[in-house]
């Protein structure tokens, strides 16, 4: 089983459009694909069909009863091979509860470790901002995406992102391999080309070679809770995270097999 | 450091860099499960005392077997030496006393009778020893199952056979002694990979492992005998 968290400590870059799709797609190649919604606005949640306001087991229940049985806390969604661990709203007091206790970061880690023989892939939706549960994907997961918007801003949060990477890393004692992903790149545009260009030049290893484009079918896929791929399999947007996905797999399959180094791609420590 | 120590202290962290160094050393520290889940467990108890005693224990148990896996070295685990019952797939029989499931070998016992409504209680006795039981003609000692659940700083207070009120006896040893409980579940088929097997048995050896689905302690009769009756 191959976890994969996305994150990004400023929020509307497309954490979550890269979660959904990326799992639409590795659900439609045959691949068991478990997302983890870890964000307390439980966008992905609303998504797959489900109502963040009013769910009797989530991530939360997790947090609380580590030992809870996965099945009652795992959804099926109504699409073949994609399964959800959906978010509820209380999870956004869960920092005020755990946040000061010790080893707090670890329990995604090892709720992962009980269902490793039953997902191929799980792919975990960060919230934007630094707490227990974003601490807990990072630890949890064996690559990191980033979603970088293509414009200036987004580039500040991106800093802070690599910043918050370092430093788990160094309290983990393990690098974590990213891979930055520029999203809605618009190639009309002066900001995108910009920023794609700076990227370019500040994590030369670490990008992403596939850009996800501008693309209105994204927020039509949102509105009818299907993932893109499956609403529009030949679309723009769904071609380009074909080849994002393409590329990822390659790398892991790399990291594995010890052909890459994890520090290639980690931050430094 | 840690951060509440710091807090404690009233130093205000100047340096926001610490600050989060603290908070995410904290966080990511590899503590047993133990120490982390049972502070909240406690937590939630004292704030509800209808709790069960007998589900606290459930939870100690489990606690304590990962606290003691988790420091293990993984090259080890796989060589444990399982119960020879445990080789290949096997029966197991679920039972339950008050809200705590355990699960027993199949093959490691040797019936399940009703319970009667009173039994020969053994004043000065050992305490986990509730009295005997008639049974084809000789005497079953009837053990307190709970007594030995408990940690030394949860003793359980049902240390009489009528404070078990108990359905059934569940019979081991050659039929020489017997545990009672309340309710006899089902028969399951399980495999030696479907139990975390316990790999220090210095404490406790009647608990060979905690399974996942259902969650319960699985108990070495075995084992458990040889503890109880020496």
């Amino acid at each position: 089983m191959r976890v994969w968290s996305i994150a990004n400590q400023k929020g509307g870059v497309g954490k979550t459009t890269t979660a959904i799709t990326l799992a639409g797609l590795l659900s439609m190649r045959g691949n068991s694909t478990l997302v983890v919604d870890m964000d307390p606005h439980g966008s992905l949640t609303t998504y797959a069909g489900y109502d963040p306001d009013n769910i009797e087991d989530s991530v939360y229940t997790l947090f609380h009863n580590p030992d809870v049985m996965i099945a009652s806390v795992v959804k099926r969604t109504k699409f073949e091979n994609l399964y959800i661990l959906p978010a509820s709203t209380a999870m956004a007091t869960l920092d005020r509860q755990l946040g000061s206790r010790d080893g707090m970061g670890l329990i995604l880690k090892r709720t992962f470790s009980r269902i490793s023989s039953r997902f191929d892939h799980v792919l975990v939706d960060c919230p934007p901002m630094l707490g227990v549960l974003m601490v807990n994907a990072l630890a949890a997961c064996d690559h990191l995406i980033i979603p970088v918007q293509t414009e200036f801003l987004a580039l500040k949060g991106l800093e802070r992102m690599v910043h918050t990477l370092n430093m788990i890393t160094r309290s983990m004692k393990i690098p974590i391999p990213f891979t930055i992903v520029p999203t809605m790149y618009d190639r009309r545009t002066r900001a995108s080309q910009q920023s794609l260009q700076f990227l370019r030049e500040q994590y030369p290893h670490m990008l992403s070679e596939a850009l996800i484009p501008v693309d209105t079918q994204f927020r039509e896929a949102s509105r009818a809770g299907v993932p893109l791929p499956m609403m529009s399999p030949d679309g723009r947007g769904t071609l380009a995270y074909g080849a994002l996905l393409d590329g990822l797999v390659e790398f892991d399959r790399a990291l594995q097999y010890g052909q890459v180094k994890p520090h290639i791609r980690a931050a430094a420590s | 450091m840690r951060l509440h120590e710091i807090s404690k202290l009233s130093r205000p962290v100047l340096e926001q860099e610490a600050a989060l160094t603290v908070y995410l050393d904290a966080l990511l520290q590899c503590v047993p499960d133990y120490d982390v889940t049972d502070s909240l467990v406690v937590e939630e108890r004292s704030a509800s005392s209808s709790v069960d005693p007998v589900t606290r224990v459930a939870d100690v148990l489990d606690h304590e077997m990962r606290a003691s896996a988790a420091g293990e070295n993984p090259a080890v685990q796989g060589e444990r030496a399982l119960p020879g019952w445990a080789t290949t797939s096997f029966k197991i029989l679920l039972f339950r006393v008050n809200e705590l499931t355990l699960a027993v070998p199949l093959s490691e016992l040797n019936g399940i009778v009703a319970a009667p409504e009173t039994i020969t209680g053994l004043p000065g006795g050992e305490k986990w020893l509730l009295g005997l039981m008639p049974y084809r003609g000789s005497s079953v000692k009837i053990i307190d199952i709970a007594y030995f659940m408990a940690t030394e700083s949860r003793h359980l207070p049902m240390n009489s056979f009528s404070a078990y009120a108990p359905k059934n006896i569940v019979l081991a040893g050659g039929a020489s002694w017997g545990f009672p409980c309340h309710d006899v579940l089902r028969i399951i088929t399980t495999e030696p990979h479907q139990v975390r097997w316990r790999s220090d048995r210095q404490r406790r050896p009647w608990l060979v492992g905690i399974m996942n689905d259902p969650v319960c302690a699985l108990i070495d009769v075995q084992a458990f005998s040889l503890d109880s009756m020496a």
